[in-house]
């Protein structure tokens, strides 16, 4: 009976996110004991963001993420950017590293990103990977605004060819 | 009947030549659309029109040199210099020997010279036109004009009559078409072209000239002058539509015109049968400014159709920054070079960076516009230096350039992506411009066309002249890359950007 009612409560969870107009049900903020939150790992579907190989526009494909704090969720949402198994699509975040990604108060999400050379992206990928890490993210409802930083540096581009805003707030998705 | 005419007046021409080949009579020789003085003395000699070098001198403006001893003209002005002796059939041009058909030649103690040689080799067009025994000449800064003078072919005189007599005249711009309403001028040397394009109307509206064609496969030609600006189209084997011509206020010199009065960009419009062998339509737009364009054709409906909106967002305003030389008559073209120092922009197979290459693309590129007349380069770059996006942006602005171009090449983790991209960001001039650009550089590249895309990319977003981003090529692919560091395909790629954007600014070639 609690297994069932645990599962509803996760499929809520899961319906009103992937509505985009998330509830608290499973917030763990208001659940009030971390240490319990720890061990029951959660499964999360999402959607995460690719490109087709015109690399003109982003492709979403449904995604599970798993997580134990809650805090980690946006991180892992973010990692579901560098695998898929379409083979169809092209990945925009493979080879870059995400090192953190961290809830501030007031919904400021600061993401934290490695960039090595070798993973530059042309034009249009530079932008489209922008435009899948908000995308993504702002899939929380509590992240209101976004900063991009590589290696904890505000910097003004990632790949020299889009200039980065800091921070991005819900209206730069639009 | 009217092609028994045409034969019968074809045939009356032949035998006419002889004639005419003896006395310079009816011959007329035009500079600029200017008949040379009567006592110019010009004559045909063996179907050659020849000079006294006296012309040369007077009416055409070069210098000359005669030398009675060795009978040795030399003729030159700033460019080129030539030799010729009477009676010789080779002539010294800049120091080269060229043959003669028809060598210099003594008339009762006046030199005449070859025309056509003798103008070619000077830079002039040379026309001739048979049915009306004339000749005329063109500067080239002043190319020829939308019509040719009136012709004094005999309005007055009865020709042949009928339907030939239309024939006759049509070397005149039709000059008679309208009085018989059946257009005559225009059914040109009617033994010899058959099936013409019929322009069916002319219209100027939304800063666009849309001319109505009844085929589809007519080659018009454009050209772009200045002083005062205007621009040329052509159009070959066409003539004016019946129903057309009659509608229209065709002057006694052939020529129609659409007045556009306080029309920002175009004063007028003005058409009129231009040759007749073959016969060409001839449509100038005069404008009151140096105006970017694109020029395209249609099928179906058949159109060519010249669009000013290229060049001006707001066609009210005429202060169109990309489209107005700045003050000492060239255009400033930024080239910026993406990345630099410490970006290297990506990394190719082979490891290669992405900078290097964008930067011997763009001195490339800056290479071939040196000494343009027209054109000057300024790079935001010229080394391994890094410029964040805005100070490109800040070069362009401060260049007060007319466009801006930034060179990159690709990169995307998938190897079999190969192929040519240009970007714009803006809705306005740039979307035309990225459009010539990639028409051009595809040429240049042969690489996979992947086509103009939109997104907003800071440089070509935040500059205010018309600015595209060329993504030459990708770095990740085998081909791609293998191209990207040759100087063959740098320097193949460097003229189609040249070629792109002097068909932008409208500038020959």
């Amino acid at each position: 009976m609690r297994k069932m009612t645990l599962l509803l409560g996760m499929l809520i969870t899961i319906i009103a996110i992937a509505a985009g107009c998330g509830q608290k049900s499973g917030d763990p903020e208001t659940g009030g004991k971390p240490e319990a939150q720890q061990h029951a790992e959660q499964t999360l579907h999402i959607q995460a963001y690719y490109t087709d190989d015109q690399i003109l526009n982003l492709v979403q494909e449904k995604k599970d993420i798993k997580f134990a704090d809650e805090k980690a969720k946006y991180l892992e949402a973010l990692k579901a950017l560098q695998s898929t198994d379409d083979a169809k699509l092209v990945k925009l975040w493979q080879e870059n590293e995400f090192q953190s990604a961290i809830l501030k108060d007031g919904g400021a999400l600061i993401i934290d990103v490695k960039i090595p050379a070798e993973a530059h992206l042309g034009a249009s990928g530079e932008d489209l990977a922008i435009q899948a890490v908000l995308k993504t993210v702002f899939q929380f409802e509590e992240v209101q605004s976004v900063d991009i930083l590589v290696d904890g540096q505000s910097v003004d581009s990632l790949m020299g060819h889009v200039e980065l805003e800091h921070p991005y707030t819900r209206k730069s998705i639009m | 009947m009217k092609k028994i005419g045409g034969m019968l007046l074809f045939c009356f021409m032949l035998f006419m030549v002889p004639n005419m080949s003896h006395a310079s009579a009816g011959l007329q020789i035009y500079l600029n659309g200017v008949s040379l003085s009567p006592s110019a003395g010009g004559q045909i000699i063996k179907d050659y029109t020849m000079i006294p070098i006296r012309v040369v001198v007077e009416e055409l403006g070069f210098q000359v040199d005669w030398d009675k001893k060795t009978r040795t003209v030399t003729i030159h002005n700033d460019k080129t210099s030539m030799t010729l002796v009477v009676d010789q059939k080779w002539a010294t041009v800049d120091g080269k020997k060229v043959s003669l058909d028809m060598p210099p030649t003594l008339k009762s103690d006046t030199t005449l010279v070859p025309l056509r040689f003798v103008g070619e080799q000077m830079g002039l067009v040379v026309n001739w036109e048979n049915a009306t025994k004339s000749v005329y000449l063109f500067t080239s800064d002043y190319s020829s004009e939308v019509t040719k003078p009136d012709v004094p072919t005999t309005p007055g005189k009865p020709d042949q009559g009928g339907s030939t007599g239309e024939g006759s005249n049509n070397g005149s711009d039709g000059t008679n078409n309208g009085s018989n309403g059946s257009n005559g001028g225009n059914s040109g040397n009617g033994s010899v072209t058959q099936d013409l394009a019929e322009i069916q109307t002319v219209t100027f509206e939304d800063n666009r000239l849309v001319v109505g064609v009844s085929k589809s496969d007519v080659k018009p030609t454009q050209t772009k002058l200045s002083n005062p600006d205007r621009i040329v189209v052509d159009i070959p084997n066409a003539k004016f539509s019946d129903s057309f011509f009659n509608s229209q206020n065709f002057a006694a010199n052939g020529q129609a015109e659409i007045q556009l009065t306080d029309h920002p960009l175009v004063s007028k419009i003005r058409y009129s049968l231009f040759s007749s062998n073959p016969s060409t339509v001839r449509i100038v737009i005069d404008l009151n400014q140096n105006q970017a364009y694109q020029f395209t054709t249609t099928k179906d409906p058949n159109t060519i159709i010249v669009d000013l909106n290229g060049g001006s967002t707001d066609p009210g305003n005429g202060s169109n920054p990309g489209t107005i030389p700045p003050a000492n008559g060239k255009y400033v073209v930024v080239i910026d070079a993406g990345h630099g120092a410490k970006d290297p922009g990506a990394i190719s197979l082979n490891k290669r960076n992405e900078k290097d290459f964008n930067l011997a693309q763009a001195l490339k590129v800056a290479e071939l516009f040196q000494n343009d007349p027209d054109v000057q380069i300024v790079l935001t770059r010229s080394d391994d230096t890094f410029l964040e996006l805005k100070e490109r942006v800040t070069v362009a602005k401060q260049a007060n350039a007319n466009l801006f171009i930034s060179i990159h090449a690709n990169s995307i983790n998938k190897a079999t992506i190969s192929g040519t991209e240009t970007y714009y960001s803006r809705d306005d001039e740039s979307k035309a411009f990225a459009q010539v650009m990639h028409s051009n550089l595809v040429q240049g590249t042969k690489l996979p066309d992947r086509g103009v895309r939109k997104q907003s990319l800071h440089v070509t977003r935040e500059t205010t002249m018309p600015a595209c981003l060329l993504e030459v090529g990708y770095l990740t692919n085998q081909t791609d890359e293998a191209a990207l560091y040759q100087d063959d395909f740098q320097n193949r790629v460097a003229q189609s950007i040249k070629n792109g954007i002097k068909q932008y600014l409208g500038l020959q070639p």
